[in-house]
Order: structure tokens, then C-alpha cells, then sequence
């Protein structure tokens, strides 16, 4: 049996999907950095309609992130998509409790309003610690 | 559900990732099927099976 040749395109679908997967993920992150940083730079000098286009931009990036996600997950093997599906599910059910228990709390001005950047953090960060905590069960 | 994988590559000298390779699949799956922490669909059994030529039933066991 021969070695994984990275130069290579790969035979196992898995890899592959792996790989590509990688690669459009930091095309969809770096344009994000890009795209956020020079629309920042660049919105207290703007107008209508450009200034809600220059806020809006850095999400279309994010869109490609997303689809590149769900391309994994539908490239990628069946182990590999429990994992995936699992941990964002774990993560989902989790920042969704939080984010009620929160809600209760801020209604009567318990705690202050947050931003809704909130969210979307806890998610991402309760995705990356699920993804950890599955794959080691899985082991 | 127990499984004869970790044998069955032994005895034909295939690494984790070989086998992987040959059915498809990340080597992580290879590792989490060995360690009986994952059942296989039936279309990943019958091609692990078919790559041992052997049956299904004689690599995978459903009853603990």
C-alpha cells in the first residue's frame, strides 16, 4: 500500500473532501478578515446605499464558510458527519438554553442587553469545545 | 455491535489506513469501528466486508 501523497489529488473521498474543504474554508475566513477589515476602515467615510452594503459585506464570506460546511458534510463519510452533526447539535441545544436563561434574566433588567454577536460567539465556541469533547468519546 | 476488523487486517497486513483507503473513509473511522464505538451502515459493512472477502455477518456481530 502506498503512502498519502499530498501533492496528489486523493483517491479516498474522505481525504478528499477533507481537503477541499480546508482549503475553502481559509479562502472563506481570509476573505472575511479582508473584506471586515476594509469595510471598517472605510465606513465612517461612506453613504447610502454604500454604507449598508460596506456593513453587510463581511457576511458573504461567512456564506461561503457555511456552504463549504455543508459541503463537507455532504462529501465527507458517514463517521465523520456524526461527528459533525453531534457536536452542532450539542452546540445549538446548548447556546439556545443559554440564550433563553439569558432572555429570562434580561427582562427584568437582571442583566444588560447584549449584542447579538453574543450568539453566534457562544456557538462557534460550544461547536469547537463539542467537536473536542465527541472525538475523544469517539476514540 | 462487536466486530473482527482489528484481526481480519492483521492477518492481511493492512494498516488502518489502507483499509481506510480501500472502503473510503477517514482512518478515524477505521479507529472508532475497532473500538466498537460505532456501528457502520450497512453499505460501509458490506464494503469492509467485501475488501476481508468475507460475509457480513462473519466481521460484524451484532450481539455483544
Amino acid at each position: 500500500m502506498s503512502g498519502d501523497d499530498r501533492t496528489t489529488t486523493p483517491k479516498n473521498p474522505t481525504v478528499r473532501a477533507s481537503r477541499r474543504y480546508t482549503i475553502e474554508l481559509s479562502i472563506g475566513m481570509s476573505a472575511y478578515v479582508v473584506i471586515l477589515i476594509a469595510t471598517r476602515f472605510w465606513l465612517a467615510s461612506l453613504a447610502q446605499p454604500w454604507l449598508t452594503i460596506a456593513a453587510l459585506a463581511p457576511a458573504l464570506p461567512l456564506l461561503y464558510a457555511f456552504f463549504a460546511v455543508i459541503r463537507l458534510l455532504h462529501d465527507t463519510d458517514e463517521f465523520a458527519r456524526k461527528l459533525i452533526v453531534e457536536s452542532a447539535a450539542v452546540a445549538g441545544g446548548i447556546t439556545a438554553v443559554l440564550a433563553a436563561t439569558y432572555g429570562f434574566a434580561e427582562g427584568p433588567h437582571l442583566l444588560p442587553h447584549p449584542s447579538a454577536w453574543a450568539t453566534w460567539t457562544t456557538f462557534m465556541a460550544l461547536w469547537l469545545i463539542a467537536s473536542f469533547v465527541i472525538r475523544v468519546r469517539y476514540r | 455491535m462487536k466486530n473482527r476488523i482489528k484481526v481480519l487486517r492483521a492477518e492481511r497486513d493492512f494498516s488502518q489506513a489502507d483499509l481506510a483507503d480501500l472502503v473510503g473513509v477517514s482512518r478515524q473511522t477505521i479507529v472508532a469501528l475497532e473500538a466498537d464505538k460505532y456501528a457502520p451502515s450497512l453499505t460501509l459493512a458490506f464494503k469492509i466486508a467485501r475488501v476481508f472477502a468475507c460475509r457480513v455477518e462473519d466481521v460484524f456481530d451484532p450481539i455483544d
